[in-house]
């Protein structure tokens, strides 16, 4: 894609994808939330293809879709009120976790505009993949395998919680086993 | 696989329901009806003239749901006691149209209660309870029962059945959808002598139509097109033959060997709503539903004429829904060929008439003033019981449970 | 790919959708002519739009264009014929499994969105059937790839000229069936949009044009799982004596016409048991899949 191309989706996608992830923090439907922080993901992996990033736009898009909506399903079962409509306030302790999600954003920020990026640019048959593949395989296993069994026991554990009387209760007549 | 152009079929509600209208000897699908999913995607309400009072209320609710251009027509006038349907529908037409734009997600009103349980469901997990109210209308069971359950997840944590229907005291058959059996057991307390051969072929043939329009309707809640496509057919040749019975005899064979053979079928309903034999004979659960819990309890056992005709009662022992399925698809087997035998006969007045869901009895009135007392020992009882078997289980097996008890929504009391 | 493209996968998505239409019906043993069904679809549309009195506006009414446009998507990234191999990408067997992973939104949001406590409940049912077909989905949409060392679809159905993968591979195009039939909303693993237990399920409240879009979406999704199936396991338009775009039709249409059959002859599933089956049994047999699929790979085709 040319350079004006790329731009003309890049910057109104990049604006959609900002709104919506804002849009997440306005609704207190856990519903609308959850399929908003979708809608940015979604976004995000559409900007990967229009960034000509084929592979992290199409896995992107793959991966969100299913991650997000668990989730979201996940909000639905542990929250009281989860379509908003009963006028709970779902925020807790406001000044200090607004100042440390401020101070954390303006981190990133720093970080992103220092940061010397590299400023080659691809060609050919979709080297990504390939070096993707490597990458996932060799440095950052460690990293990725620790997150995906960190989010594993997240969810059997918050399932567990839930159950009534928590982890040790008695098993009750016809408990899934 | 037999290929015939068919014109469509039109998505109709229908009052009270398909298996209804075929007990009464209308065949719908072959007339063109079918029964649509939801009022929102029907075109037509098919309904007899008079419609019962009880049913008003839902009836206009649907109405209210048909997307314009809606029609309606009156097929013919079953229940001669009721409503005028044309009077139901103008009812409703001046009522409140619901406004689209009023209320939420959660401004809930007839009956979608959200709100916490507190108490959990079998699986554990203490969740949002939603109260569902299934029917009595456009749903998968017999129009006229209504279910009220609470669902936590998709548990059922509460359930209760109710018969809506209540034929007056004055009328023949207080379950009009048992026609012969009734008469027959009018026919009995008159003390008639003479026309017996016929009068129980009827009941018979009466019984595997009965039969065939339960299984209809647990094929729609089994999800299970094959079995609905058979049993309609069956239906259909049951309602059309006059003399021979060769053909639907054929069909209904059929239907059984495809349940028999079925392990799909048996992965959905073994295990489902137990009745073990102790408590179905402590709470006196009679016809198929009984027999199906291991008690021979059929009052075609002590007559000599069934005898002779090589009647044999069907008893299975596990209590659960397949056992019902299997009972119900044997008898309506054997009612055929009963009814074949009894037709050339001429025996004696039974004692007792067995209707398709039980004993049903007529006691005349004393003194020969009033009403006869009119009893069918067990539907009552039906309607707790199967409200009870549907809680702890997941929303699709309590339908099953559900469905495998065959209930009317005729209430009979004496 | 040419401009022409995308109209021309527009122009497939609608007549495939309507022979996919035919078929179901012919599956059920009646014949219904394509003008019919063609005037049917029109009475549907033309009914007004119903809005039901609970709901959530917002997911109500976005979630047939996205179940449309997934389908699409998914319906794109097959290939064809030698000359129409949809959009062709490098990964285009991931955008596919993409594009299907937007159809649990679509019904979660549909159900969610219709606002009636049964009909949340299809939609909830949905995500976990999601979590019963999308492993081994994925996982065999691995397996199949590794032959060809692509995961382009047309590559891989190059891969198969000699022998369809469908037989070197039997284990995953076992496992594949069962998902390929769930992801598209088809019996017996209807369980979201099960009619007769939850109301009308997850799109029982829609009207008008909105249930013509999702009637069409379902179509579609059928034809691209159908014609995917025939170009991943069954080498697509490889065969001799006829046009490569016959075989292709004529594979996918067998496709389409077993699933829809498999859909009449058995009762609908159960979902715990379907899920106990998944994470039991199907998810280990996926990786039993893939292991069989590496020692073909390096054995044969290396």
């Amino acid at each position: 894609m040319s350079g004006l191309g790329t731009a003309l989706v890049f910057w109104p996608g990049a604006a959609i994808m900002l709104a919506t992830a804002l849009y997440v923090f306005r609704t207190s439907s856990m519903a609308r939330a959850g399929l908003l922080l979708l809608a940015s993901l979604g976004v995000e992996g559409l900007l990967f293809l229009a960034l000509a990033s084929e592979f992290l736009g199409v896995l992107q898009l793959l991966m969100m879709s299913g991650e997000m909506v668990i989730m979201t399903f996940f909000m639905i079962m542990f929250m009281p009120d989860p379509g908003g409509l009963m006028g709970m306030d779902m925020t807790h302790d406001k000044r200090r976790s607004a100042s440390l999600a401020v101070a954390v954003a303006v981190a990133l920020a720093i970080f992103a505009v220092l940061t010397d990026w590299p400023a080659a640019t691809l060609n050919g048959e979709a080297p990504d993949v390939r070096q993707i593949g490597f990458e996932v395989m060799g440095r950052s296993m460690f990293s990725f395998l620790f997150a995906g069994i960190t989010i594993l026991f997240a969810m059997v554990g918050g399932t567990m919680l839930a159950k009534h009387g928590g982890r040790f209760a008695a098993e009750a007549e016809g408990d899934l086993r | 696989m037999v290929v015939k152009a068919h014109r469509r079929l039109v998505p109709a509600v229908i009052v009270p329901d398909v298996g209804a209208w075929a007990m009464w000897g209308r065949d719908l699908p072959a007339l063109g009806f079918r029964a649509a999913s939801a009022p929102e995607h029907a075109e037509l309400m098919v309904a007899p003239a008079r419609v019962p009072k009880a049913l008003g209320e839902a009836i206009g609710a649907a109405w209210a749901r048909m997307p314009p251009p809606r029609r309606h027509i009156a097929l013919g006038d079953q229940l001669a006691d009721g409503a005028l349907l044309a009077d139901v529908l103008a009812e409703a037409g001046q009522g409140r149209e619901p406004d689209p734009h009023e209320g939420g997600h959660g401004d809930m009103d007839d009956g979608d209660m959200m709100a916490i349980t507190g108490e959990p469901s079998a699986d554990g997990l203490v969740m949002e309870a939603a109260d569902v109210e299934l029917g009595p209308l456009s749903s998968p069971l017999p129009g006229g029962l209504v279910v009220s359950a609470s669902l936590d997840g998709d548990v059922v944590a509460t359930c209760t059945v109710r018969a809506l229907l209540h034929a007056p005291a004055s009328s023949l058959a207080p379950d009009p959808l048992t026609p012969a059996a009734w008469s027959a057991a009018h026919a009995i307390a008159r003390g008639e002598s003479g026309g017996w051969g016929p009068r129980l072929a009827a009941v018979e043939v009466e019984r595997a139509l009965s039969h065939l329009v339960w299984l209809w309707r647990l094929a729609a809640v089994l999800g299970w097109p094959q079995l609905d496509v058979e049993v309609s057919g069956a239906v259909g040749a049951v309602i059309a033959a006059e003399h021979d019975l060769t053909a639907p005899s054929r069909r209904v064979a059929r239907v059984a060997d495809l349940l028999d053979s079925s392990r799909r079928l048996r992965s959905r309903t073994c295990g489902v709503g137990i009745v073990c034999a102790e408590e179905a004979e402590r709470r006196g659960m009679g016809g198929p539903n009984g027999r199906a819990s291991g008690l021979a309890v059929d009052a075609r056992a002590e007559e000599p004429c069934y005898a002779a005709a090589g009647f044999e009662v069907v008893v299975a022992q596990d209590g659960d829904a397949q056992a019902r399925v299997l009972v119900r698809a044997r008898e309506a087997v054997q009612a055929l060929r009963l009814a074949e035998r009894l037709r050339e006969e001429d025996p004696p007045a039974p004692a007792q008439i067995e209707g398709p869901r039980g004993c049903v009895r007529v006691s005349p009135a004393p003194a020969g003033r009033g009403p006869s007392r009119l009893q069918a020992p067990g539907a009552a009882v039906a309607l707790t019981l199967t409200g009870e078997r549907a809680v702890g289980l997941s929303w699709s097996r309590a339908l099953v449970a559900l469905a495998s008890f065959d209930l009317s929504p005729w209430r009979v009391e004496s | 790919m040419s401009a022409l493209t995308p109209v021309a996968i527009l122009a497939l998505a609608l007549a495939g959708a309507l022979s996919v239409a035919c078929l179901e019906q012919a599956v059920a043993g009646v014949a219904v002519g394509p003008l019919e069904l063609v005037r049917r679809a029109w009475r549907q549309v033309d009914k007004p739009l119903s809005t039901p009195r609970h709901h959530d506006a917002w997911l109500f009414h976005l979630a047939p264009p996205l179940l449309l446009v997934a389908s699409v998507v998914a319906l794109a990234m097959v290939p064809w014929a030698p000359g129409f191999r949809g959009v062709e990408l490098t990964t285009g067997v991931i955008l596919f499994a993409g594009a299907l992973a937007f159809v649990t939104p679509a019904v979660f949001m549909a159900g969610w969105g219709g606002g009636r406590p049964l009909v949340v409940l299809g939609g909830f049912r949905f995500v976990a059937l999601m979590l019963a077909y999308a492993m081994p989905l994925a996982m065999v949409l691995t397996a199949v790839a590794a032959p060809a060392e692509s995961l382009q679809p047309a590559v891989i159905v190059d891969a198969q000229h000699a022998v369809p993968t469908g037989l070197v591979q039997p284990l995953a195009f076992a496992l594949w069936i069962p998902a390929a039939m769930a992801v598209a909303l088809m019996a017996p693993f209807d369980l979201a949009n099960a009619s007769e237990e939850l109301q009308g399920g997850a799109f029982g409240q829609y009207g008008g044009i909105h249930a013509g879009m999702v009637a069409l979406a379902r179509r579609i999704l059928v034809l691209a799982l159908a014609g995917m199936t025939a170009a991943l396991f069954l080498s697509g338009w490889h065969g001799p004596l006829l046009p490569p775009a016959i075989w292709m039709a004529l594979k996918t249409l067998a496709v389409a016409a077993g699933m829809l059959w498999a859909g009449r002859r058995f009762p609908r599933v159960e979902l715990d048991r379907l899920l106990s089956l998944a994470w039991k049994f199907a998810i280990p047999a996926a990786i039993g899949a893939i292991a069989w699929s590496g020692l073909v790979t390096l054995l044969f085709y290396a």
